[in-house]
Parts: C-alpha cells; sequence; structure tokens
C-alpha cells in the first residue's frame, strides 16, 4: 500500500525517470517536420501528464499513471530535521564565491540521502552518521551512486520533492 | 446530505464524473492542467483575510496532509497531539495545527455575526 505524502510520518514517492517503466511516460518528442497543429496538441498532451503527476504526488493516488499490472519502485522517505534543514538552507543561500556555498544538486542530493528511508526490491538501507556532513544520519553515499549509475535524474528528482515540501512550495502553493 | 456533500467537495471522483474538464479547469481542480488568466476558483466568504484560494477548495480539502492535520487538530485540543503523530510532532504539524484551528475560530466568528454585519449569520 503506497504511503501517502505526510508532514509527520514516512510517506512514498515514484520517479518519472525513463528507467521507470511503471510510471505512463510523457508524450514523446515531436518530430521537426511536426505541423502547428500537432505541436498544439503535443503540448496539451505533456501539460495533462504533468498535471496528473503533480496530482498523483499530492494525493497519493498514482493509479491513473501507473502501467496496468506493474509496480513502480517506491522511495519511501520521512521528514528532514528542521535544524539540520535550515543549515543547508543556510549554506545554499550563501553567494556563490562562498566556499561554503551549496550547489543546488548537492542540496538535491542531501535532500535524497536525509530523507530516504527505504527503496523497494533493495536490501535494507543503513542509515550512519556522516563525517562528511556533520555527523548527520543519511542513507549511505553508495545509494546515490547506484541510482546514479542507472539514471542522475531520479536523485535530483526525488530531492527536488524533498525540498519543495520543505520549502512549502506543495501542495498548496 | 451534508453541506460538504451539498458543495460536491465531499469527493473528487463524483465531481470529475458529473463535471465536464473545462468547467473543472475553471474551479481549479488540481487533477488538471492549470489554465492561464483568471479562474473562478470559490473564495470563502467576506471577513476571510488570507491569501485567494488558487485551487478548488474540495481538492485542497481532500489532501492526505490536510485531512491528517485535521485529524491531529482533533487529538491537539485534547492535549493528546504526542499520541496522535506517534511521538513528539514535527514544528510544520503543529504550525499547521494552528494555522488550520485559527482558520476555524476565524469560520465559527463568521457564523456567529449576523449577515447585515458581514458574517454568515441569520
Amino acid at each position: 500500500m503506497i504511503k501517502p505524502p505526510s508532514l509527520q510520518r514516512t510517506w512514498d514517492a515514484f520517479t518519472t525517470s525513463k528507467h521507470e517503466p511503471a510510471i505512463i511516460r510523457p508524450p514523446a518528442d515531436l518530430g521537426g517536420d511536426a505541423t502547428q497543429e500537432q505541436r498544439d496538441q503535443h503540448a496539451k498532451d505533456v501539460d495533462e501528464w504533468a498535471a496528473k503527476i503533480l496530482a498523483a504526488r499530492d494525493t497519493g493516488q498514482w493509479g491513473p499513471v501507473t502501467v496496468e499490472g506493474q509496480q513502480p519502485t517506491r522511495f519511501t522517505l520521512d521528514q528532514v530535521n528542521p535544524e539540520v534543514w535550515r543549515e543547508i538552507h543556510s549554506r545554499a543561500s550563501l553567494p556563490d564565491d562562498c566556499e561554503r556555498k551549496l550547489d543546488r544538486l548537492v542540496v538535491y542530493a542531501l535532500l535524497f540521502r536525509l530523507a530516504l528511508r527505504g527503496i523497494s526490491g533493495w536490501d535494507r538501507i543503513e542509515r550512519q552518521p556522516d563525517p562528511a556532513w556533520s555527523n548527520w544520519t543519511m542513507a549511505p553515499l553508495s545509494v546515490v551512486a547506484h541510482l546514479d549509475a542507472v539514471d542522475p535524474f531520479i536523485v535530483s528528482e526525488i530531492g527536488l520533492l524533498v525540498l519543495a515540501r520543505l520549502a512549502g512550495e506543495r501542495p498548496l502553493s | 446530505m451534508s453541506q460538504r456533500a451539498d458543495l460536491a467537495i465531499a469527493d473528487c471522483g463524483k465531481c470529475m464524473s458529473s463535471t465536464p474538464a473545462l468547467q473543472r479547469q475553471h474551479l481549479g481542480c488540481g487533477y488538471l492542467p492549470r489554465l492561464k488568466g483568471r479562474l473562478s476558483v470559490w473564495q470563502p466568504p467576506s471577513g476571510y483575510k488570507g491569501p485567494d484560494l488558487t485551487a478548488c477548495a474540495g481538492y485542497t480539502a481532500n489532501l492526505p496532509e490536510v485531512i491528517e492535520i485535521a485529524k491531529i487538530r482533533l487529538h491537539w485540543k485534547h492535549g493528546n497531539v504526542t499520541a496522535a503523530c506517534g511521538g513528539p510532532p514535527q514544528d510544520d504539524v503543529l504550525d499547521c495545527v494552528l494555522i488550520l484551528d485559527g482558520e476555524y475560530n476565524a469560520l465559527d466568528q463568521w457564523r456567529m455575526t449576523p449577515a447585515k454585519d458581514g458574517g454568515g449569520g441569520g
């Protein structure tokens, strides 16, 4: 059973990576010889697909965007410690020339590791303090490396979901 | 039938099957792409001072996190928030409970204010 979005407990997230066969893909790109009418229809179809994904993320109802008979890989996430989030936010907001500034991709990966509790079909993830990050307890870097080998989009996408929730951007913006 | 059901906000599935997609888009349905331009999203009655609603109130009220906070608020009112949360509540949870409680109080106040004074009372 999918755990719906929660502000208190663990919740499940899914990736729309092209390597996730169980989630319906957006309409394929059009060729260069497409007519204006085809381009307009394509843009409409892409908007509808994106709205379905957004609604699935808001409501936890993934049925309408899941390929029938398939189970997408489930990323179980938990709340990120607010003190840790404030530290990350503070460092991400530093000027570009500051050595301690965190790049957005680093922030996504960090939030992914901090929030991650499990991935369906994987062995149990052993969360440990990471000396590179003030000994914050998080999923090991090897998880990110493993997923990046499949598609770097996955970690960034899930990390961005965590960020959007921490920043209060979804679901009620 | 409850007032909530009267307003057709209790069941998104029922609304989807009975309301044309374009009309739902104009009402700010969260299941459809957002239309550009001015929508006719339902707004709270006079006296409401918060930001404009950008999505259908029914969609919003049925979101899991909103339901979660509404349930926790019921326990919070009786001093049982830790038990309801299965541990210490997250900062965001308490913030949301306070926001929701404030809106409940504002609604009660509006309902008890006579219509001639801008409220919803008789």
